[in-house]
């Protein structure tokens, strides 16, 4: 890992993902495909943050998304984060920006996640 | 509106109209290796990967606990299949600590608000997931829609 010190800007990304989550059964559709689940943005994400936190991140992650579009099936994503501050409180835990887009560069779901650095 | 997607608002809003806030659901849940290791495949996750403890534990995937405790309140069994293909709209986690394999694993979920917006009939639900020791290991919150089915944007209930 870097150094804690040197943190802020520090980009990652996951992908490109092709988007194949089941569906389960329903009537998820958008201009007559069907669409991806937006748990699947979800656990996207968290693979990126667990991959960078590791086990930092099943004690101490922290993760809000806002999703804004679907990902149609067979479409891929792409998964980005990147490191904004350091905790007000914790010098030792960062706040990163996190989200996702198509291969169009639209964007699927933003968010804010944070995890302790190192305990 | 053509007759499936009222068909589909009226079962909704039958659903929604039952739902109060306040109330709450318990459950327990077993996550299995089978389990996870489907999950994994289905979402193309490195698993175990990253998700083993220095004793050698494997570990729950952070995503798979997502959908379970909205289930109970919109998005499974036995409420109205046309209820139960919602969507979510925003989600909120935060990580205590890891839920393992093959554990028992105790969820309490609770209504916090509901409403119709742009359309859709929505549910929060703020849950946590608590691990074989007593110690809650995540907590989180979710919105997201009862069914698929909305109002027009030209209804009155559809802006």
């Amino acid at each position: 890992m870097p150094d804690i010190a040197n943190l802020i800007g520090l980009e990652i990304s996951r992908g490109p993902i092709q988007g194949t989550s089941a569906v389960g059964g329903s009537d998820l559709a958008t201009n007559n495909r069907p669409v991806v689940p937006n748990i699947f943005h979800f656990a996207q994400m968290t693979e990126l943050l667990v991959g960078q936190f590791q086990h930092n991140w099943f004690t101490s992650g922290q993760l809000s998304i806002r999703y804004l579009r679907p990902l149609q099936q067979g479409e891929e994503l792409l998964i980005r984060a990147k490191v904004i501050s350091y905790d007000d409180d914790n010098a030792e835990r960062v706040n990163l920006s996190v989200w996702c887009e198509n291969m169009n560069g639209e964007l699927l779901a933003t968010g804010d996640a944070s995890c302790n650095w190192a305990l | 509106m053509n007759d499936a997607n009222s068909e589909a608002l009226t079962l909704i809003k039958a659903h929604f109209n039952t739902l109060e806030i306040g109330s709450s659901l318990e459950f327990d849940s077993i996550f299995s290796t089978a389990d996870v290791r489907e999950y994994a495949r289905e979402n193309n996750i490195d698993w175990p990967g990253h998700y083993v403890e220095q004793n050698g534990q494997s570990l729950v995937v952070p995503g798979m606990i997502f959908f379970r405790p909205a289930v109970g309140f919109g998005l499974g069994e036995p409420n109205p299949p046309l209820a139960r293909a919602g969507f979510f709209t925003r989600t909120s986690r935060t990580f205590m600590q890891p839920i393992r394999v093959n554990e028992a694993v105790h969820f309490r979920g609770q209504i916090t608000d509901k409403y119709l917006r742009r359309g859709y009939y929505y549910i929060v639900v703020d849950w946590t997931a608590t691990g074989v020791d007593g110690v809650v290991a995540v907590t989180g919150r979710e919105w997201h829609t009862l069914g698929w089915a909305r109002y027009p944007k030209n209804h009155p209930k559809g802006g």
